[in-house]
């Protein structure tokens, strides 16, 4: 399984984790993985720590949810992301949306 | 074992008998104490004055000596500080030949070294008896020399031992890793070795970890369980893992070894490279604390779980402790040692003492607090290991891959897959991961990848697939595009793909050609948009990362080139 979720209750926070490849094909995993998300939820984090590498569909899926849930979520975060990805993410101008830390 | 058998008595056979030394300057008392001895199986030297006498137990093996106290040359007193110097640390009895008028000359005798006295004229039986008491104490303090010898060599045997693992333990619970800076921390063993450990290190992604243990017991058997524990620790943080999963995994090592009485108590801790947050497994360690920088309690964080080492691994619980981190908000982890301290009224320091030590000024460390606990407790025995991390969050740069030299060796790769490959094969990340194995170009792999399978997807989705890019502009639309793919992939009968690099050291430049067997587009059109919408982001991506982005005319070869 290359990609794990979990909700928070304490926090209200959907954490998506994803493993190794972030590419097109997680693309019905991740959509999946925030379709049915908690009503109280606040914040979404997609913890990049266990990703090596991602493809330009993966930004469009992490847009994607974001559109899709921008009336409900606070807080959109991309976490624990390696330095190159991070890079990535700021060549994208991901941060106007993303909390990147 | 010859001493002790040269001092087995005169009445056994088989043991040499003792050796008496007479010293006396007057020939007619020497004889008389020869004989005397010589009926009592004495062994017998002799020496005029106290010169020879001391030059004799220097050369002889001498168990007693019987000294008179007048004698030209060197006297009695001056002698019998000699010979006892001579004799180390053995006991050798020195009894004084006195008359028995010389009351005021006894005193002497004893502060010069004496042991006991003989007074003229002789008693055989008196004499007789002394000498068996003065063997036996000689004999009982040869042995506890022995045993007091033994014993040192096996402490320094132990100490060196102690000191060997030290160095093994130290090394193992030390890596070569980068920590993450801001963190105050004592450990203080109530035995040489620890029972309670502390580990932290930064992950490649910049991510902080901690690890506070308290085994239980203390010394050498205790301090064997922190090996395993580091192992997994620095192995595990070495891959970015989730706090939960590291305890999980050190929960298993330390079932699986240690025996069932013996357990560690632990909190791990991960802040986020940007220290605005924490996650904390939580597991038998009293409760830390988030304080602001007075001191003051912003959040108890109370422990959840039994220790490591106790649980099965299918009843491991994985629930954390999440917190938000305030600017200046400091975390305090301590084992039990430090709140269970106790003064001479066998009062404990307690955790309310804690909190006042934390609070008693501003930005306390743990020097401090160390103090205000040694000064509670007094003079009273360390019973535990006082343990105590305090953590002041600081923002961590992720970890750069180390910058290698950039192989000169220049190199090209082409492949053409057909489509049967392409519907079976997902050539870009093992093409990568080759790419990557040059040296110098790990440190851009994330974004050859991107440009690989960027160019990569656009001819197959584009060129031999006919997808519609238009439909990712809506979410829904996305899935159908992936959908569409899969399906299209899936019935593909003809057409093929094919993959050029080319590496340039001279020019540092790496070269990307993608050409498929499709139409061909009109690319003039494909213009770099200005936001990053959904759907075009790859394009526009591609262009930020690569120098140059071209495409033939015809519109089904791209050529990226790219500078390391």
């Amino acid at each position: 399984m290359s990609l794990n979720q979990h909700y928070d209750k304490e926090k209200n926070t959907l954490v998506i984790v994803i493993k190794d490849k972030f590419d097109f094909n997680l693309v019905q995993d991740f959509r999946n993985a925030y379709t049915s998300i908690d009503p109280d939820a606040r914040t979404v984090e997609v913890d990049l720590r266990a990703t090596s590498y991602m493809d330009s569909s993966a930004l469009g899926m992490l847009l994607n949810m974001q559109k899709a849930l921008k009336g409900q979520i606070e807080r959109f975060a991309i976490c624990n992301a390696n330095a190159q990805l991070k890079k990535i993410f700021q060549i994208s101008r991901f941060d106007k949306k993303f909390a990147i830390d | 074992m010859t001493e002790a058998g040269r001092l087995g008595g005169p009445s056994g056979v088989t043991q040499p008998p003792p050796v008496v030394l007479v010293v006396d300057d007057q020939p007619l008392n020497r004889q008389l104490l020869r004989s005397l001895l010589e009926r009592e199986h004495y062994c017998v030297l002799e020496a005029e004055n106290g010169a020879d006498a001391v030059a004799l137990v220097t050369s002889m093996a001498v168990d007693v000596v019987l000294l008179d106290i007048m004698m030209p040359t060197l006297d009695g007193y001056q002698a019998a500080p000699q010979i006892k110097r001579q004799a180390g640390g053995a006991y050798l009895p020195i009894i004084f030949i006195t008359a028995l008028e010389e009351q005021q000359a006894l005193a002497r005798c004893l502060d010069v070294g004496g042991d006991d006295f003989m007074p003229k004229p002789f008693d055989a039986h008196i004499l007789r008896a002394k000498l068996r008491a003065h063997l036996r104490i000689r004999q009982l303090m040869a042995q506890s020399m022995e045993q007091t010898r033994a014993l040192s060599y096996y402490q320094r045997q132990t100490e060196r031992e102690y000191e060997l693992v030290e160095h093994i333990f130290a090394n193992a619970l030390q890596r070569k890793m980068k920590v993450p800076t801001g963190v105050d921390w004592h450990l203080s063993a109530a035995a040489m070795f620890n029972g309670d450990v502390f580990l932290s290190a930064l992950s490649p992604n910049g991510i902080q970890y901690f690890l506070l243990g308290d085994f239980t017991g203390h010394g050498l058997v205790a301090a064997v369980g922190a090996l395993p524990v580091a192992r997994i620790f620095y192995t595990m943080v070495e891959k970015n893992f989730a706090v939960a999963d590291i305890a999980r995994e050190i929960n298993q090592a330390l079932e699986h070894l240690l025996p069932a009485h013996m357990f560690c108590a632990a909190t791990l801790c991960e802040l986020n490279a940007s220290a605005q947050s924490a996650t904390l497994w939580m597991g038998g360690l009293p409760d830390a604390f988030l304080l602001d920088q007075q001191g003051r309690v912003l959040q108890r964080l109370q422990s959840r779980h039994m220790a490591l080492g106790i649980l099965e691994d299918d009843e491991f619980e994985r629930n954390l402790v999440h917190i938000t981190l305030e600017d200046n908000a400091r975390l305090l982890l301590y084992t039990d040692g430090i709140i269970e301290a106790v003064n001479e009224q066998d009062q404990q320091f307690g955790e309310q003492g804690l909190l006042n030590a934390m609070a008693a000024s501003a930005k306390r460390n743990s020097a401090d607090i160390l103090a205000a606990v040694q000064a509670f407790s007094g003079g009273h025995k360390q019973t535990d290991d006082y343990s105590l991390v305090l953590i002041d969050p600081q923002p961590q740069r992720p970890i750069e891959p180390t910058i290698e030299r950039l192989s000169q060796l220049p190199l090209s790769l082409c492949l053409a897959l057909d489509a049967q490959q392409l519907k079976s094969l997902d050539p870009v990340p093992e093409l990568i991961d080759q790419v990557a194995s040059i040296p110098g170009f790990r440190a851009h792999k994330s974004a050859l990848f991107i440009l690989l399978s960027e160019a990569y997807n656009n001819a197959l989705e584009h060129g031999l697939l006919a997808l519609d890019s238009g439909l990712k502009r809506s979410d829904a639309g996305f899935i159908e595009y992936y959908a569409r793919r899969e399906r299209a992939l899936a019935q593909l009968e003809s057409g093929h793909i094919r993959l050029d690099i080319a590496y340039r050291p001279t020019q540092r430049q790496l070269q990307l050609t993608v050409t498929d067997s499709g139409p061909g587009f009109n690319h003039r059109c494909h213009r770099p948009p200005k936001q990053y919408q959904g759907y075009g982001c790859g394009i526009a991506l591609l262009h930020e990362l690569a120098t140059t982005v071209s495409y033939n005319d015809k519109g089904n070869q791209v050529l990226i080139t790219y500078t390391l």
